[in-house]
């Protein structure tokens, strides 16, 4: 049966679905079906590119979709998440719910106070079990 | 007073734990087996799936510990996840999901396995430690 120790597979890489066991760096393993890493899915910004100014209270019209690694609009999504929006350098200003119908999520907010504020993917990511591709987000509200 | 985990009556003393894994089960896959490093006992202890997963069990050395539907969010008879209490109120309904403990292994050397009958690829999620008993 092939392993995965420290960082590398002996004697090599295994096919997919092949008997293997993983070592972890504490010495114990899991023994498994191999399952190669699959590629995330993602979030892109369709309406912006990659930053977007706004007024103090006027709202500001996001949309976003949903798409695979391969950048493919994944139109039968429908789901929601709740997504962090954070002030740069600082606490996190609000949240929001992010609806995907077909795919695509349509979101206004309207930021009462001015300032730089940011979607990372890590926010993004916040209270997910599988990860999201993301490129990160920035917005510039000014009074 | 030594340095221990108490869970269920047992003493555990974890020394080491890995990190959060996912894998995807399901009747193909499965089993996943966990096996702690020499000389140490094996501590189940999360698991969770985003989505649920029928006829799950979950033996230990060989010996089956728990069957039943790895569940989200529904509390309902033969639902179960292991340390993972979430609740949910949804409109007029509240519901907690039942969360069983960290599941421990008897003596070093032993490995808990987890399988499904279901075919349906899922994502489970699962945490493990490794101690001295």
């Amino acid at each position: 049966m092939k392993e995965f120790k420290n960082g590398a597979w002996i004697p090599s890489e295994p096919q997919d679905g092949e008997r293997v066991r993983i070592y972890d760096s504490a010495g114990g393993y899991a023994e498994m079906n191999y399952q190669p890493k699959v590629k995330p899915s993602k979030v892109v910004v369709t309406s912006h590119n990659k930053r977007a100014v706004s007024v103090v209270n006027e709202d500001l019209s996001i949309t976003a979709e949903f798409r695979s690694s391969d950048n493919e609009l994944i139109a039968d999504f429908n789901d929601s998440f709740v997504m962090p929006i954070g002030k740069v350098g600082g606490e996190n200003y609000t949240s929001v719910l992010m609806t995907f119908e077909n795919g695509v999520c349509n979101r206004s907010i309207a930021f009462d106070r001015a300032g730089e504020y940011e979607v990372t993917k890590d926010m993004i990511n916040l209270h997910l079990d599988d990860e999201l591709d993301f490129d990160g987000f920035s917005i510039s509200v000014y009074s | 007073m030594p340095d221990s985990i108490n869970v269920g009556g047992s003493g555990f003393n974890g020394t080491s734990s890995a990190t959060l894994q996912v894998y995807s089960l399901s009747s193909a896959t499965s089993p996943l087996v966990l096996s702690p490093p020499p000389n140490k006992v094996i501590r189940l202890v999360r698991l969770s799936s985003s989505n649920e997963i029928a006829n799950v069990s979950i033996d230990v050395n060989g010996q089956n510990y728990i069957t039943g539907k790895l569940s989200g969010l529904a509390a309902t008879a033969g639902n179960f996840n292991v340390n993972c209490p979430q609740t949910d109120i949804s409109g007029s309904s509240f519901r907690h999901t039942p969360a069983i403990e960290p599941i421990t292994a008897l003596e070093k050397g032993q490995s808990i396995s987890i399988e499904t009958t279901d075919e349906t690829p899922e994502n489970i999620y699962y945490l493990v430690s490794y101690g001295d008993l």
